[in-house]
Formats: C-alpha cells, sequence, structure tokens
C-alpha cells in the first residue's frame, strides 16, 4: 500500500515552481510563463529501493508564488510533510526571500522536513554553477540545497526523490 | 436523524458538493452524492491525501474554519472540474467537519488574468531595476576608466612624446642614420595619436557631462568660430587649404563656450584634415526661425555612401579616411554629443570627390532642463523636432543616419 505525503512548492512568483512540477510529474516543460492561482495538486507515485522497496506518493501542492502570508496562505500549508523552497538563481532577491518563506512555514509545520531549490541554473553558465557556494546559503538556511533547471529536467528528479526519502525515514523513525 | 445531518442535507441542495465526515476514521457520513456515503474521505475527495491528521485536528475543533479558494486538482470529484473553492470548518455539533466545494471558474479565470499581468509587470520592474544597477556600474567603470586615462596614460605619454621630440631635435644635428630618423619619427607619431585619443575620450566624458553641470552662457557664435579658426590656421597652411569665414548679424545663443567650440573644432579640423590640396573650408554663420544655424563646407574627399549611415558611431573611420589620415573616429561622436545637450540639431551631407557639407543648427535657448525633453503647460516637447530647415534631404544625414 501506498503512503501519501504531502509537499508544497513555496516561492516567489516566476522562479519556476510549477515548472518544476512538470518536470517532476510529466517529464515535460512550458517556455510560457503561466501564472499560478490558489494551488494547483498533482500526485506521483514513486518507487524507493534502498534500504527496502517502497512506495509512497507524493501529493504536491503547488502554491501561487509571492503571496502575503495570509490565513488561507496558512491553510494551504496546513499539514505538509515537507517543503521544496524555490528561488530564480538568476533573480538574488528571490533567493534572499527563501529565509522568509522557511519562517512562515515554520509557524503552520513546524515538523516538517523541506529542501531548496535554485532553480533555472540553465540562464547561467556552467562555470559559474561549478563555482557556485551553496555553503553559506545552506547554513543560513539549515536545508540541502539543490541547483536545478525545470527546462533541462537537471537535478530535478534528484531534489525531489531527496525529500521524498528524507519524509518516509522521518516517517520510520517515528 | 441528527439535527446537523439534516442541516447538512438543507445545505445540500443549495451548493454543489457537501460533505460531512465524522469519527476517527474519516468517513463520509453525509453527502451531495448518495453513493459517498460511507466511504473514506480520502477515496471522494482524493486530493485530501497525505493530510489526514491535519482533518483529525478539524473534526476536534483543534483547528478552525479553513479557506483554500482558486484551488485545481486532477481529481476533483464528479461534476466539479476547473478551480473550485474549497471550504472546511468543524460540524459544530458532532465531531467531525464539514467540507463545501463550490465551483468557481469564470472567477477564477479572471483573477488569474489579473494575477498574470501583475506578475509580469513586476518581472519587468526587476528588469529594468536591474539593468539600472548595471547602467550605474558601468558608468562608475567609465569613470574609473577616464580618470585612469587622465592620470596614468596621459603623463606618460607625454613624457614619450617630449623625449621623442628631443631625440628628434639631437637626430637633426648628428644625423646618424636614416632608418633611426625613421623609427623616431613612427614613434613620435604613434605617442601623438595615442595622446590624440586619449584627449578625445577625455572630451566624450565632458561632453557627457555638460548637462549635469548646467552651465550655460550667451555666446557670440561668430567670436567662437574666429578663435577656432585662427588655431587651425597652422594646420591649414600645412595641408594647403584656404579657410573662409561668412558671417551676418547673429544673435547670441544660451550655451557652453568650451564644448561649442571643441564641437566647431572637431568639424573645422576634418574640414582640413580631409580636404585635398589646394582645397577650400567655408563656415558660414546665419541666423535662422529661434536659433542660428552654422555651416562648415569643405572640398574634400567626401565619404562613401556605405559609411555615410555611421559617421556618428563612435570609433567609426571610413574606409579611405582610415587609411590615408590619422585620426580617432570621435570627433564626430562628440560633436553630435555637444549638439544634442544644446538641444540643437546636426546633418550631413556629402558627395564622394567633391566634398562634405554639415549643418548645425542651435537654439538660442535651450529648454531649461538637464534632459532634451521638456514638460511644459502638460505637454511634452522635444526639441529635435523644431527644426528651422528641412533636415530631410535626400542627401543628407541626420544624426540618427
Amino acid at each position: 500500500m501506498s503512503r501519501f505525503f504531502k509537499v508544497c512548492l513555496i516561492g516567489d512568483f516566476a522562479v519556476g515552481k510549477t515548472s518544476l512540477a512538470r518536470r517532476f510529474l510529466y517529464n515535460e516543460y512550458q517556455a510560457d510563463y503561466q501564472a499560478t492561482i490558489g494551488v494547483n495538486i498533482s500526485k506521483k507515485e514513486i518507487h524507493l529501493t534502498d534500504p527496502v522497496p517502497v512506495r509512497m506518493t507524493l501529493v504536491i501542492w503547488d502554491l501561487a508564488g509571492g503571496e502575503p502570508f495570509t490565513p488561507i496562505v496558512e491553510a494551504y500549508y496546513r499539514g505538509a510533510a515537507g517543503a521544496l523552497f524555490v528561488a530564480d538563481i538568476t533573480r538574488p532577491a528571490t533567493v534572499e526571500h527563501l529565509s522568509h518563506y522557511i519562517e512562515e512555514f515554520r509557524q503552520v509545520s513546524p515538523d516538517a522536513d523541506a529542501v531548496v531549490l535554485l532553480n533555472k541554473v540553465d540562464l547561467i553558465p556552467d562555470h559559474a554553477v561549478e563555482a557556485f557556494d551553496q555553503e553559506p546559503l545552506r547554513e543560513k538556511l539549515g536545508l540541502p540545497i539543490f541547483l536545478t533547471s525545470a527546462r533541462t529536467g537537471y537535478n530535478v528528479e534528484n531534489a525531489f526523490l531527496t525529500l521524498a526519502r528524507r519524509l518516509l525515514e522521518k516517517t520510520n523513525n517515528a | 436523524m441528527p439535527e446537523d445531518i439534516l442541516t447538512t442535507e438543507v445545505l445540500c441542495r443549495l451548493l454543489q458538493c457537501v460533505f460531512l465526515i465524522g469519527d476517527e476514521n474519516l468517513m463520509v457520513v453525509q453527502a451531495t452524492v448518495p453513493e459517498w456515503v460511507g466511504r473514506p474521505v480520502e477515496e471522494v475527495l482524493p486530493f485530501l491525501q497525505g493530510m489526514e491528521d491535519t482533518l483529525r485536528d478539524l473534526a476536534h475543533g483543534h483547528i478552525p474554519t479553513m479557506r483554500m479558494p482558486h484551488l485545481s486538482a486532477e481529481d476533483l470529484p464528479a461534476p466539479l472540474s476547473g478551480y473550485v473553492d474549497v471550504y472546511m470548518s468543524p460540524c459544530p455539533t458532532t465531531t467531525g467537519f464539514i467540507v463545501v466545494i463550490r465551483e468557481n471558474t469564470a472567477a477564477a479565470q479572471v483573477v488569474r488574468e489579473l494575477t498574470q499581468q501583475r506578475n509580469e509587470l513586476a518581472l519587468l520592474r526587476e528588469q529594468l531595476e536591474t539593468a539600472n544597477r548595471r547602467l550605474q556600474e558601468m558608468d562608475e567603470e567609465r569613470s574609473f576608466l577616464i580618470a585612469m586615462i587622465n592620470h596614468d596614460i596621459r603623463a606618460p605619454l607625454a613624457t614619450i612624446t617630449t623625449g621623442l621630440s628631443y631625440l628628434l631635435e639631437v637626430e637633426e644635428k648628428e644625423s646618424r642614420s636614416k632608418e633611426y630618423r625613421r623609427i623616431l619619427e613612427m614613434s613620435l607619431q604613434a605617442a601623438q595619436n595615442a595622446t590624440n585619443l586619449a584627449n578625445r575620450i577625455l572630451q566624450v566624458e565632458r561632453s557627457h557631462h555638460l548637462n549635469k553641470q548646467h552651465k550655460r552662457d550667451p555666446i557670440d557664435l561668430v567670436a567662437l568660430l574666429r578663435s577656432v579658426l585662427n588655431q587651425y590656421r597652422n594646420m591649414a597652411d600645412e595641408y594647403h587649404v584656404s579657410l573662409y569665414l561668412e558671417t551676418t548679424d547673429v544673435p547670441l545663443i544660451l550655451g557652453n563656450w568650451q564644448s561649442l567650440r571643441e564641437a566647431f573644432a572637431n568639424l573645422v579640423e576634418n574640414a582640413i584634415k580631409y580636404n585635398v590640396s589646394g582645397g577650400e573650408v567655408h563656415i558660414e554663420v546665419c541666423p535662422s526661425e529661434q536659433g542660428v544655424t552654422v555651416t562648415v563646407q569643405d572640398t574634400g574627399i567626401g565619404i562613401a555612401l556605405e559609411d555615410r549611415e555611421k559617421i556618428f558611431l563612435p570609433f567609426h573611420r571610413g574606409r579611405r579616411t582610415r587609411t590615408e589620415r590619422p585620426g580617432t573616429g570621435l570627433g564626430l561622436y562628440i560633436t553630435r554629443q555637444i549638439v544634442k545637450q544644446h538641444c540643437g540639431d546636426i546633418r550631413i551631407e556629402s558627395e564622394l570627390n567633391k566634398g562634405t557639407t554639415v549643418y548645425i543648427w542651435l537654439p538660442l535657448k535651450p529648454p531649461e532642463t538637464d534632459n532634451v525633453t521638456q514638460k511644459a503647460k502638460g505637454s511634452t516637447h522635444v526639441c529635435q523636432d523644431k527644426r528651422p530647415i528641412d533636415w530631410k534631404t535626400p542627401q543628407g544625414y541626420t544624426e540618427n543616419g
């Protein structure tokens, strides 16, 4: 039997949350920017084999970006087992806002696990990606960081599966 | 039948989808569609899967009402589709909670379009701010480069030029070898060219900052042109070119003496340098509507058709001038900048091997603003539009090409 985990995609507008979800769910990419309102909910069953084979379903709540923290946003966060905080690596302000989103999310779901995705790495040169020092941000946010590209698919599945493994591990430990 | 169930039945008639979900197992107790009754909530509302603990808290009244507008999911209960608004609240009379779902696609589409526009505008604003910051950085870098040219390049160049000139003088007395002298002359020429380029770059910088200075004085253009011609008498003799100044009574204009002098000096220098031996340069100053027009006409080599569109670009040099005459390609660019900052206009006509005529029109009084555009009486006035003569003749090339 598959276990269900609600995970939220959170971050500023136009950082690529919906594109990341679509890449993970359907392995497809749409270049046009289409604003998300409210929340889009999708599911994906995944099979993990290490250490033992297990099926789990991620219920992905793709939230509208850049909304103020209201009771409505709070309602969207409720019951989340995990979160993927997304920023656009080419827009420094979206990275700066991450700590704010993490703090708000923790108020509603303090026990949830999370990872950070710095998306759109395809827009910066390869040498800049290689030279990017994640450590200061990792220390500041206290979360694993993934450089991703929804356009190319780079590291997207890895980021989602890492969160899934962490959620499973946490549940098993509990 | 308990009272809350009756209440739900009433609600069912009014709203599209209503569920009463009760007990610890989160089973549907009452619903709009009778078939849903008795089934677990994750079956009838699968989009709520993964948040069972929260739903139990809701059922026990541990958390307040949850409102989730504009929710879309692949597995909404039929007949719902598109966007829905979901309201969940604890049931006041029993352990459980009520879920009300209303389709709201039309309103959501409007919100989506507005959000799209808002976000696109915000993105554009971000891009503009980024570009503006980059421009400021580039301006600072440029200022640094100019300062470096001024302090660290011109001074050693002056030393080199002086040294080479001295060596050439000594060489004239000692007469070592033709090769030695040729190398000295080439070196001196190169040093002078580099000095000239550095000076031109400083001129460009000064012309960029002219608007910031706001310094405007009444200027007698005839006197200014006489001083320019006096400066270039020797050069004209060297090139065997005759200079003529034709004037009538012209009013004073408001401008910056130093920069206007640079602008006209560039034109006179070009007219001499790109002339033929025995050629002429005619400068005419005459009043025109709300301004003064200065014409600089030469009998020189002219500008090739393929070069005319680019003559105002920085560092552009025509094919012939590039090979036959020394220069930096900045003179006309600087002149255009200065004319623009006086809210004037510049136009060039040229015929290959016959000569070039440059027309400059300057207003009597530039608008009192630090930009080319001025707002007056609620309207926008672009001073470039005030053209006293027809600037659109077929052979003529304005500053915009």
